[in-house]
């Protein structure tokens, strides 16, 4: 029962779903005792369930942070709510530090602040209480050391409340500053580690095989072989090869 | 001087060819680094947060910070680009231990990368670079609180004391061995000893390893081509690796010619055949097949055009198919190609509640790939494909028997 749970809490994150009421969902699943059950009778409720969390697990990894002291900050795009699963995970990533992430796509962020911070007593109403062009920022739930808030459509995260925050928590201090700074840097420095691990493709040998150069294909696999012309788009549409083993 | 910007380009250029994906890692969430992983207020942890791979938009996986500690080193490997004869060895430079874990922790507080994988070039003796390698996973743990995943390169000739220092701090250590024999090893090897420097090292390993030290396990990692040895030989050591020194992984790096080394004008080992041996040490690890089956004949390689799985099941088609998916056992479902581990798991879940499958669509619901599994079953004793048909469709009939 806690497989099918955990299915249906999914599903109900996948912004099709969100049109509907909460209980259709339920209704859908109704009936079903396994997950294999559920698997054979609304196998819909199930990719929708996958989507989210294969959204979720991909965020997770693409998200990148920028830290200021000792709290990280960084934003993201998804159309389905999924703000306190990658507000989690980054709780007990970084437990030391204070993350806040941000839903572009959907303007919903969280907060997570760790346990004997001196900032967590006043994190809310220092969120709550931060005047925007556009309005006050609204609390939506506080759920398991996790505070998701939305902000009033016309702020900006990036340029004004994020900025806003960080003047309150270190206000004057040069090194946060210095931080962003660094910034572009890093990046270089990224790029120039990142550009060394090209042979890591092999991991994923369909997908290296349909990136590689034509001429290192031929090299590789042979002129006449069947995967060589897949690639190059010679065989018939429809029939299977051996990259569908 | 080289700046970081520079070590970490020249170094992490040097790494590449390590092998060192961390999907088996994960081994249960209990079994995250344990001496630091309870404590409050350590920065991160593999298995809560899951050791995941970072696949970038064009595949790539750049999950863990895959970098050597120094690629001076004084071995002589065929193979190598560190190597002592290569003629056209990459510029020098080595990472001090405290630049080394500052640089991986800026990384991980960004969330670029998930772990550390770190091994070295050798230069005079083992135990310094060890040492050095030590210091910094050292600094990892107790200076910035680091309680991710950390895997580390046993360098040949260290000492035993430098095996259990790292495995203090290491959730995965490896050793590659590069090849399946101390014959093969001598073809691509001047300066390696097969049984002093590499299966000393691993039975030591095998030791600090069975007092359930190390979370993640042992690894080692074989070069495929290059040399003479056979699929046959280096599945056969896999075999042995697996049940004598009880790894988690065996990984098969495709030999490629590495310019002005001496096997700059061998030909380089078709991935396939990487991709070969990986799919039949996956039958052998995870499906528990036999390795008479899994085996090919001696003196032979995996043959390319069809995958070992698919390959069994036509040769022993007379005496084991057509599989009844509703009564079939779940060894019988597990060597069906297109039925896996999971989905042959599903199928005797269902038929114990007393359900039955009635059509092609419920196994693929199942996460069956019909595609390859149809000619192998019959659903209520009803065949869905021919064989010879299926076969020839696919241009593999050569293996009908």
């Amino acid at each position: 029962m806690k497989a099918i749970e955990k299915v249906i809490s999914h599903a109900r994150r996948h912004q099709d779903m969100l049109r509907f009421p909460a209980s259709r969902v339920e209704r859908m699943a109704a009936g079903c005792k396994t997950i294999d059950e559920l698997r054979l009778k609304c196998p819909d409720l199930l990719k929708k369930a996958r989507a989210v969390e294969i959204e979720a697990y991909k965020i997770k990894g693409y998200m990148r942070l920028v830290p200021f002291k000792t709290l990280l900050a960084g934003t993201y795009k998804s159309r389905h709510v999924i703000s306190d699963l990658v507000g989690l995970h980054f709780k007990k990533r970084y437990p030391a530090c204070s993350v806040i992430t941000w839903n572009e796509a959907r303007r919903d962020g969280c907060v997570s602040v760790p346990e004997r911070s001196p900032h967590i007593a006043g994190i809310r109403d220092l969120i709550e209480s931060l005047p925007f062009e556009g309005g006050f920022a609204s609390d939506v739930l506080i759920r398991g050391g996790l505070y998701l808030f939305q902000l009033p459509p016309t702020t900006s995260f990036a340029d004004e409340f994020l900025h806003r925050v960080i003047e309150l928590l270190f206000p004057g201090d040069p090194a946060v500053a210095a931080y962003v700074h660094d910034k572009r840097e890093f990046e270089a420095q990224w790029a120039a580690f990142y550009d060394t691990q090209v042979i890591e493709s092999r991991v994923n040998y369909k997908r290296a095989i349909a990136l590689m150069g034509k001429r290192q294909l031929l090299d590789q696999v042979g002129a006449g072989s069947i995967e060589a012309q897949r690639v190059l788009k010679k065989v018939p549409k429809g029939c299977k090869t051996l990259l569908d083993f | 001087m080289n700046s970081v910007l520079q070590k970490v380009s020249i170094l992490g250029s040097s790494a590449r060819y390590d092998i060192c994906t961390s999907s088996s890692a994960t081994i249960s969430h209990r079994q995250c680094y344990r001496q630091y992983s309870s404590k409050k207020g350590f920065l991160g942890a593999s298995l809560p947060a899951g050791c995941c791979h970072v696949y970038s938009a064009d595949g790539r996986c750049v999950s863990l910070f895959k970098v050597l500690l120094t690629n001076s080193c004084s071995n002589d490997c065929f193979y190598c680009q560190n190597a002592t004869s290569c003629q056209a060895r990459s510029k020098k430079a080595a990472f001090t231990p405290a630049e080394l874990a500052n640089t991986f922790i800026q990384y991980y507080l960004r969330n670029y990368v998930e772990g550390l994988f770190l091994s070295s070039g050798i230069t005079g003796d083992p135990g310094i670079v060890m040492g050095d390698m030590i210091e910094t996973a050292r600094l990892l743990r107790e200076k910035y609180q680091f309680a991710g995943y950390i895997h580390m390169k046993v360098l040949p000739g260290s000492s035993l004391s430098d095996v259990r220092a790292l495995a203090e701090y290491a959730d995965r250590i490896s050793l590659n061995m590069e090849a399946p024999s101390r014959v093969h090893l001598a073809e691509i090897s001047s300066t390696k000893d097969f049984n002093s420097d590499l299966m000393t090292r691993l039975m030591w390993m095998h030791g600090v390893d069975s007092n359930r030290a190390l979370p993640a396990g042992m690894t080692t990692q074989v070069i495929v081509g290059g040399n003479a040895a056979t699929d046959h030989e280096i599945l056969q050591n896999t075999c042995r690796m697996y049940s004598a020194f009880k790894l988690k992984r065996v990984y098969y790096s495709a030999f490629y010619p590495v310019k002005g080394s001496p096997l700059e004008h061998v030909d380089p080992a078709p991935l396939l055949r990487e991709h070969r041996l990986y799919q039949a040490d996956w039958l052998l690890r995870c499906y528990k097949f036999d390795k008479k089956d899994v085996l090919p004949p001696k003196g032979t390689n995996l043959p390319l055009d069809i995958d070992p799985k698919t390959s069994l099941a036509m040769r022993q088609f007379t005496s084991r198919f057509p599989v009844e998916v509703n009564d079939a056992s779940l060894d019988e479902l597990l060597h069906v190609p297109g039925i896996g581990p999971r989905s042959a798991r599903r199928i005797i879940a269902l038929r114990k509640k007393g359900m039955k499958i009635e059509k092609e669509a419920s196994l693929r619901a199942l996460g069956v790939v019909m595609k390859r599994a149809l000619p192998f079953i019959s659903i209520n004793s009803a065949r869905h494909a021919r064989l010879d048909e299926w076969a020839r469709h696919n241009k593999i009939e050569a293996h009908v028997q």
